[in-house]
C-alpha cells in the first residue's frame, strides 16, 4: 500500500482526500485555532508532564503560528 | 464461560417498552441557554425526516445541505468509507460541503493518551460546529466516536456553566460563537432515514448476500438515549441503525452472540495493547460470527471497527483460525447495491480480508473492475489528469 499511497490518493474523487500528509487537507487558519485551543486550555501542558523535550518543540512552533497570525493568547 | 443465549433471547423476546423520561430533554437545556443568549443553537431546516430513539424520543434527521464532519480514521486508512457515503449522497441529488475547515475531534487525546482535558475537548467540539454553522450547512458526522464524544461534550456544556464560560472565552478569541446544533447526527442515521430512498435507486440485488452485524459502541453506549432504536428492528433492543439499511435492501442478516462485544480495538488497546486487539477482534467477534452465522460480509459503521475487524484478520490467518470474511461499512454496501464502483467510489483495495467472494455475489465482475480502476491509475500517471474527480465515478 505505501508503494501506491501517493497514486491511490490521486484517484480518490474528493478533493480535500488528495493529500498523504494528514488525513484531509486543513486549512491553515483551522490548524491554528486548535492550536490555539491547545495552548490556551493547558492541553498542551499535559504533554510537559509527559515528554518535557516535545513539549518544548511543540510550543515553539504552535507559538510561532500564531505569532505570524497576530493571535494573541 | 458457556454465554446463556437462550435464556437472553427469551428475555428479551418479552418485549419492547419505552421508559418516558429515562433520558434528559437536552433539547429543553438548548432551548433555555439559547433564550438566555449562552448559546446559539444551529437548527434544522429543510426536508426532514423523523426516527424513533431509545427511550422514544423522535428524532428529526435533516436530509440536504450538510457539513460533514470526516474521520480521521476514515480518510487515512479507508478512504472508500468517506467517498460512498459523499457519492450516496450525490447519487440522491441532496448538496453538501466537504470542509477543510474542519479539525480532528481530538477524542483520540482524551480515549487514548489522556492529553486532553474537558475545556480543550469540549472548545474544539465547537469550534467544529461554530465551522459548520458558518457556512449555513448542518453538521453530519462520520466517526462514531466523534459523535459519542460530541454528545458527552453537550451534556457537559450543558450541565457545567463554568465550562461554558472557559469555552466561551476561548470562542472569543477565535472570533466565533459558541454553537451547538439542534440534534447531533451519525452518518448512520442518515442512511437509515434515508434508507427507503437508496433501496428505490438500487440497481443490485444483495437478497443472497448473508450479513452480520456489528454495533459500534461509540455509536450507542455513549449517551444511548440519543441513538436509533426501532421496535421493528430485534424488537427495539438493539440499534436499528445498520440492521435496518442492509433488511430494506434484501440483505438476510444473521445473528451472533458477542453482537454487544467490542470489535477489539478498544481505543487504548488498539495503541498498547495491539495482541489483545487482534486476539479479541478475530476470536471473539470473527469467529464466533462464522461458526454461528456463517456471512458473506460484516457491516458496521464506524471508523476503528471497519479497521479493526478488517484488518486484524490476517494475524489469525497465519494460526489457521477460522476468520476470512469482507469487513466494510454499511455505507460502502448500499453505495455497492446501488451500482457504485467497487474500486473507484468503495475503494476495496484499502481493505485487508478478501471481499472478492462477496462481490462476485453480488454479480461484480472484480477483475474487469480492477482493470477500469488501473486503466484510471494509468491516466494519472500519464499526467493527463492530476487527480481523478466525481466524473470520473461514474
Amino acid at each position: 500500500m505505501s508503494d501506491n499511497l501517493d497514486l491511490w490518493r490521486r484517484a480518490l474523487p474528493s478533493e480535500t482526500l488528495h493529500t498523504t500528509s494528514t488525513g484531509w487537507d486543513v486549512a491553515d487558519r483551522t490548524l491554528v485555532e486548535l492550536y490555539l485551543i491547545w495552548l490556551t486550555t493547558g492541553a498542551l501542558d499535559m504533554i510537559q508532564e509527559i515528554d518535557p523535550g516535545l513539549h518544548s518543540i511543540l510550543q515553539e512552533i504552535m507559538e510561532e503560528r500564531l505569532e505570524d497570525e497576530e493571535i494573541e493568547l | 464461560m458457556t454465554i446463556p443465549i437462550e435464556a437472553l433471547m427469551q428475555k428479551k423476546a418479552a418485549g419492547f417498552t419505552h421508559t418516558e423520561g429515562r433520558y434528559p430533554d437536552f433539547q429543553h437545556e438548548l432551548a433555555e441557554l439559547e433564550s438566555a443568549g449562552e448559546i446559539v443553537v444551529q437548527k434544522i431546516e429543510g426536508d426532514v425526516v423523523e426516527v424513533p430513539t431509545k427511550f422514544g424520543r423522535p428524532k428529526r434527521i435533516q436530509k440536504g445541505h450538510l457539513w460533514h464532519h470526516k474521520s480521521c480514521g476514515q480518510c487515512g486508512h479507508i478512504p472508500g468509507y468517506s467517498t460512498s457515503i459523499f457519492w450516496i449522497m450525490r447519487k440522491l441529488g441532496y448538496d453538501y460541503e466537504d470542509p477543510r475547515d474542519q479539525t480532528s475531534c481530538t477524542a483520540w487525546n482524551y480515549y487514548a493518551s489522556a492529553t486532553s482535558n474537558a475545556a480543550a475537548q469540549a472548545a474544539v467540539a465547537v469550534r467544529n460546529f461554530a465551522a459548520a454553522y458558518e457556512t449555513g450547512y448542518y453538521p453530519l458526522i462520520h466517526c462514531g466516536t466523534s459523535y459519542g464524544h460530541y454528545k458527552e461534550v453537550r451534556h457537559e456544556l450543558l450541565a457545567h456553566p463554568e465550562l461554558r464560560a472557559e469555552v466561551r472565552k476561548v470562542m472569543e478569541k477565535l472570533g466565533k460563537p459558541l454553537v451547538l446544533p439542534e440534534e447531533i447526527v451519525h452518518y448512520s442515521e442518515w442512511l437509515y432515514a434515508m434508507r427507503h430512498e437508496i433501496a428505490a435507486a438500487q440497481v443490485r440485488d444483495v437478497s443472497n448476500i448473508a450479513v452480520t452485524v456489528h454495533p459500534a459502541c461509540h455509536y450507542y453506549k455513549l449517551v444511548e438515549g440519543d441513538a436509533i432504536f426501532d421496535p421493528d428492528v430485534y424488537g427495539g433492543q438493539r440499534t436499528a441503525v445498520v440492521t435496518g439499511l442492509a433488511q430494506v435492501l434484501g440483505a438476510e442478516v444473521r445473528d451472533y452472540s458477542t453482537w454487544f462485544d467490542c470489535c477489539g480495538f478498544g481505543f487504548r488497546h488498539i495503541l498498547v495493547q495491539r495482541d489483545f486487539t487482534r486476539s479479541f477482534a478475530t476470536m471473539r467477534k470473527i469467529e464466533r460470527m462464522k461458526e454461528e452465522a456463517d456471512p458473506d460480509v460484516v457491516l458496521t459503521h464506524d471508523t476503528g471497527c471497519v479497521t479493526t475487524l478488517d484488518k486484524s484478520q490476517f494475524a489469525a490467518q497465519a494460526h489457521d483460525r477460522n476468520v476470512g470474511v469482507a469487513v466494510l461499512s454499511e455505507a460502502q454496501f448500499a453505495a455497492l447495491a446501488m451500482g457504485a464502483h467497487p474500486y473507484k467510489v468503495c475503494q476495496l483495495h484499502w481493505h485487508s480480508a478478501n471481499y472478492k467472494p462477496m462481490l462476485e455475489k453480488m454479480g461484480i465482475d472484480h477483475e474487469a473492475a480492477w482493470a477500469e480502476f488501473q486503466a484510471d491509475l494509468k491516466r494519472l500517471e500519464r499526467g493527463e489528469k492530476q487527480y481523478l474527480d466525481w466524473d470520473d465515478m461514474d
